[in-house]
């Protein structure tokens, strides 16, 4: 047996939310940020300045943070980039080591505290010693979504908002390409929401620098030359958004995918058998499965038999998996990111830097 | 008779109008806030511990409106965005106090029946609007604990586990439990162990990931690797995993009430664990049950002849003392 007791003194405060935590808490218990950001801060002198990736879910966020904080500790563009932690590493190497085996990387929890964050001090090398401290969180679009509909279900969000020196707003190129309005009503709460986080009054633009990045952009090559006419035209609420209540917008097109591939399973044909064995088999994988993968929860409140006791037969069997779970009307058609040609990742995060 | 309550469906679905997980339907009595909070602690992508398809977790929490939610979660094919891992699609039910402890204040009891009003289909394409659900506390045959046997952790002591978990309980803190072998049987008794005040009061979760925001009291998890010492570090979390044989290297004082429990399991006296802490219907605090504990120990004794040291209890808790003591006495 183990046994942790972790109560201790209060003495890191959080600085995403400025809750007091224990010394020994290495997340927030309010906001679940990592401490460890804070005490990098102590240690560097340095207020660190956040900067926010966000945009709606599975628009890319995850995929545009991994490559950007990659291309930066590779010195691209005469960058120069040292990560704060080896935490701020794991989200760059999720990203670069499944992007390298042809998958995309896993889609980001709800849950804060399964977030990424990077903390990395960033310089341009012909600006001597201007070292920036940035923090950088990965959060997941469906929280961003919760947040924006009904602010303070996730704390961290509107904290984070609020203590942006800068963001980066993903929109999805090809969805508005081919005329969906999802990405530009997406969008357009995001600004909004932007636009309430700051309260300022009607006639006072808002002055933080936000990149509006049009990720995808391999979909619809036309991004690249002219992305804020394509904003303008494809993205026209965003665009009134932007014009009306943002001071420091700028455009830009981003893609990371070469190539796409789309996978599906394979349909095996059974060799012909003889019925006998056919049915010898079929027992077979029915008693292993009995014994072997019934959850506690199903050999208790099963009704087919599988209870171990009288009292535990009470539900109905859980619905066995079903081909319309699968294929319902949802995509079973699996992505495979064939090769990655990077364009335009760097530039927002550049431009935004120039704005700090 | 059956319990209303209002019930609402959290999984990923694409549609028109956004993807991702959120609550997909939902019958009308739930309020805003009680939505918010529902999809701040409902379980997203890879929160089921494990990978397999037939893996289910559930959750109970008091929420800040004062009633009670409760979630079956499950598998539900491919995620639709198939960046792996499988689709979380969980049934939640909310109802009141008072129809929570028509479920003795027993998620595990009250999951099972969600389980089986509404968890027998997966709805994809739901309507928005759901209509209430009616779930029967009585649906399922009540424990036989005159023929039950032995209720069993999988562990060479169940006692010794059970008062391990308890102690923390009583006084507040928060308990991770990984690797029971099984969780359902344990959280079950852990809660039977608690006063009925104090058994409502608690959150759990099993089968489903630590995460702060679903702010659990109680969780079991399968296994807990890295992230999740790191994620309940500093926060006032007990951390027991168990195993077979417990570690006598680390003796932690027990209290009078966690003894007595452990005692009368290890008598086989289920009957009367389950008695007393469904008699005691005020709250108490640990030091109200350490007071208890060895007057239900000598009831008999005291009952008859009122051997108590009165200059320890003030009259207001000697008073609840004996009502309680007196209740119990009848019933065994």
């Amino acid at each position: 047996m183990t046994t942790i007791n972790t109560s201790s003194s209060v003495n890191t405060i959080c600085m995403i939310c400025d809750t007091p935590n224990s010394k020994s808490a290495m997340l927030c218990r309010e906001c679940s940020a990592p401490l460890s950001l804070v005490r990098e801060a102590i240690s560097q002198e340095r207020e660190p300045q956040v900067v926010s990736v966000v945009g709606e879910s599975n628009v890319g966020k995850t995929v545009y943070l991994g490559f950007l904080l990659d291309m930066l500790s590779q010195q691209a563009n005469d960058f120069e980039a040292i990560p704060k932690g080896a935490y701020s590493i794991d989200v760059q190497q999720t990203v670069i080591s499944h992007m390298a085996h042809r998958m995309f990387p896993p889609k980001t929890a709800m849950e804060p505290d399964q977030w990424y964050w990077a903390y990395y001090q960033v310089r341009k090398r012909a600006i001597a010693n201007k070292w920036i401290d940035l923090v950088m969180p990965d959060m997941a679009g469906e929280s961003l979504a919760a947040e924006m509909a009904s602010p303070k279900t996730f704390r961290v969000i509107s904290n984070l908002v609020s203590k942006s020196s800068g963001a980066v707003l993903l929109v999805d190129a090809g969805l508005a390409a081919n005329g969906s309005s999802r990405p530009d009503f997406f969008a357009l709460k995001m600004m909004s929401y932007i636009d309430s986080m700051n309260g300022l009054r009607h006639d006072q633009k808002i002055k933080t620098p936000i990149a509006i990045v049009l990720a995808k952009s391999d979909y619809c090559p036309e991004c690249f030359d002219n992305p804020r006419e394509f904003v303008r035209a494809n993205l026209n609420r965003l665009w009134n958004m932007c014009i009306s209540r943002f001071e420091n917008v700028e455009y830009f097109a981003c893609s990371v995918v070469g190539s796409l591939g789309y996978a599906t399973p394979a349909v095996s044909r059974p060799k012909p058998q003889p019925a006998a064995s056919i049915l010898k088999k079929a027992t077979q994988e029915d008693a292993e499965q009995d014994e072997g993968v019934l959850s506690e929860w199903e050999r208790r409140f099963a009704v087919n038999g599988a209870s171990k006791s009288s009292r535990s037969e009470m539900v109905e069997a859980e619905p066995r998996p079903h081909p319309e779970w699968d294929q319902g009307g949802q995509d079973l058609v699996v992505p495979v990111p064939l090769h990655t040609a990077l364009q335009g990742v760097l530039e927002p995060f550049e431009w935004i830097l120039e704005q700090i | 008779m059956a319990v209303k309550c209002e019930q609402a469906i959290f999984t990923s679905i694409r549609t028109l109008t956004g993807e991702g997980y959120r609550i997909i339907a939902a019958s009308p009595g739930l309020n805003p806030d009680e939505r918010t909070e529902i999809t701040r602690r409902s379980p997203s992508h890879n929160s089921l511990c494990s990978p397999s398809s037939h893996a289910v977790g559930i959750l109970n929490c008091r929420l800040d409106s004062g009633r009670y939610c409760i979630g079956y979660s499950r598998c539900a094919g491919a995620e639709q965005t198939a960046r792996g891992g499988a689709r979380v699609y969980t049934n939640l039910a909310v109802l009141c106090e008072d129809g929570f402890r028509r479920f003795e204040g027993n998620p595990v009891r009250a999951a099972a029946v969600l389980a089986r009003e509404a968890g027998k289909s997966i709805m994809l394409k739901p309507q928005p609007r759901l209509d209430p659900l009616e779930l029967d506390p009585d649906a399922i045959p009540h424990m036989d604990l005159e023929h039950d046997p032995t209720p069993c952790f999988g562990t060479s002591d169940d006692a010794y586990w059970l008062t391990k978990v308890l102690r923390p309980l009583l006084y507040g803190r928060s308990v991770l439990i990984v690797g029971a072998s099984a969780p359902f049987e344990m959280l079950e008794w852990t809660l039977k162990a608690l006063p009925l005040p104090i058994r409502i009061g608690i959150s759990v979760s099993v089968g489903l990931r630590w995460a702060s925001t679903r702010d659990i009291r109680l969780c079991f998890v399968d296994h807990a690797g890295i992230e999740t010492r790191r994620a309940i570090s500093g926060q006032g979390v007990e951390w027991l995993e168990v195993k077979s044989r417990p570690d006598d290297r680390q003796p932690e004082p027990q209290t009078d009430y966690c003894a007595m429990i452990g005692r009368w399991w290890r008598d086989r006296r289920f009957r009367d664990i389950v008695t007393l802490t469904g008699l005691i219907e005020e709250p108490a605090s640990p030091n109200d049950l350490d007071h208890l504990a060895p007057l239900c120990d000598r009831q008999k004794q005291l009952v008859a002849a009122g051997h108590v040291d009165r200059d320890q209890l003030d009259a207001d808790t000697l008073a609840w003392l004996n009502r309680t003591v007196a209740a119990f006495s009848r019933r065994t």
